[in-house]
């Protein structure tokens, strides 16, 4: 019995070093900032939590996030399994709501804890009234978020208070960036860069509702420099009607 | 001694090996039904209503289950927009995805995203409305890219609603393939 308890006592540290090796994980290069200017072409979008804050968020329950509405049935068809999807109202740096976005992403295949690779592939479709739409291809590593925000809460009480924010997205170009492909009115045959930050002041794994404490951010830039947006007829920071 | 030690050395390579090797998500892969010939790929999609509808907000939308999106925003800048979420199925029925579709109702274009986890996303925007033989509207539009495996894929595709026992279908037909932007 004593044997026993000794061997197990060496397996629980080998374990306890492998997990510390995990949380300080010298292959983790951490949060990268993308390296995207803003200037006058740049269109900045604003979004609230999916959980609190969002008009609809369905996810499969894979990683025992809620959904809004609470009663909503989680996704459940095997190859819907790790998906999200959420809709949002997109705001203009004053706040205003100007445009509406649909974000599917998934877990990606690859994600692995070894390597501190958290990594989603997803998918923005962004319709603004009067100018138009574009869809955007990123993938984002979610390792630093799960590090300093979800896991913290899932260990803890369900509930996280801090201050994090970091920029989310890792391609598919690369250097980082993902890529914006124009649909229609004034983004139809453009293309462009974007990226993605999220911003928690506040996290929990319980509730639905209550104002939003996590916030994303989309900075786009469409490229073409043949069809500039005109800042006088900036469809995105007109001021409301 | 020996002991702890080898219960070490377990507990090390386990674990290690675990975190190295799980992976937590693996999707089904559900071969792409698409056939290949010589100027891209065909595939067709489908949505079955009302059953493959999980989401749908808006305006202008004759349908009880529609909600309206000033439940949600405050302001009638966004009053035009509808929005949907659906299930998205392969021509033999399987589930395979997601689809989400916005539509601003001054423009009446529809635009599409079918989206396949661990395969990639496809973004249609709708160009217009054809008439078949038989007198049926078509929607028509272009597929202008993708996500993953369908990445800087491009192409057509037509929307047809056809009615069943089962309810209502949308059905694409999708014809895409990789090119340089």
């Amino acid at each position: 019995m004593k044997n026993l308890l000794v061997f197990l006592l060496g397996v629980v540290i080998g374990l306890a070093i492998v997990w510390a090796v995990i949380w300080y994980n010298p292959l983790d290069r951490g949060a990268i900032d993308v390296p995207i200017d803003v200037d006058e072409r740049t269109l900045v979008l604003e979004y609230d939590s999916p959980i609190s804050g969002s008009i609809y968020y369905v996810n499969s329950g894979l990683e025992k996030l809620p959904r809004n509405p609470a009663s909503q049935d989680a996704l459940f068809f095997p190859s819907q399994r790790g998906a999200h999807v959420s809709v949002h109202a997109l705001k203009n740096r004053r706040g205003e709501p100007v445009a509406l976005g649909i974000k599917h992403f998934a877990l990606a295949e690859d994600t692995a804890l070894l390597p501190a690779r958290a990594h989603v592939n997803g998918a923005w479709q962004i319709l603004i009234p009067g100018a138009g739409g574009f869809f955007i291809e990123s993938q984002e590593n979610y390792w630093p978020f799960l590090r300093a925000v979800l896991l913290p809460a899932a260990f803890g009480n369900g509930n996280w208070q801090g201050r994090y924010e970091s920029d989310s997205t890792i391609g598919p170009t690369g250097t980082f960036e993902a890529v914006m492909v124009g649909a229609s009115g004034l983004f139809a045959g453009r293309t462009g860069l974007a990226k993605e930050t999220l911003a928690v002041t506040e996290f929990s794994l319980h509730a639905v509702g209550g104002p939003p404490t996590a916030f994303g951010t989309l900075t786009v830039v469409p490229e073409d420099p043949q069809v500039e947006v005109d800042p006088a007829d900036d469809p995105i920071n007109l001021p409301s009607e | 001694m020996r002991l702890l030690i080898a219960g070490l050395l377990v507990g090390l390579l386990g674990g290690g090996a675990a975190a190295a090797l799980i992976r937590p998500i693996s999707h089904d892969y559900i071969a792409s039904l698409s056939r290949v010939g010589e100027g891209g790929r065909a595939e067709a999609f489908q949505i079955v209503l009302p059953d493959d509808r999980l989401l749908n907000v808006g305006a202008g939308v004759p349908a009880e289950a529609v909600v309206p999106l000033g439940r949600y925003i405050e302001g009638a800048r966004l009053a035009t927009i509808r929005a949907g979420v659906f299930q998205l199925r392969d021509a033999r029925d399987r589930v395979v995805g997601l689809a989400s579709l916005l539509t601003d109702l001054n423009t009446a274009r529809d635009e599409w995203v079918l989206y396949m986890p661990s395969r990639g996303a496809l973004f249609l925007t709708q160009t217009g409305v054809q008439a078949n033989e038989a007198g049926q509207r078509i929607g028509v539009g272009r597929v202008v890219g993708g996500t993953e495996t369908l990445s800087g894929q491009r192409g057509t595709y037509e929307l047809r609603t056809v009615s069943d026992d089962n309810g209502v279908r949308l059905r694409f037909d999708t014809s895409i393939k990789a090119e340089q932007q």
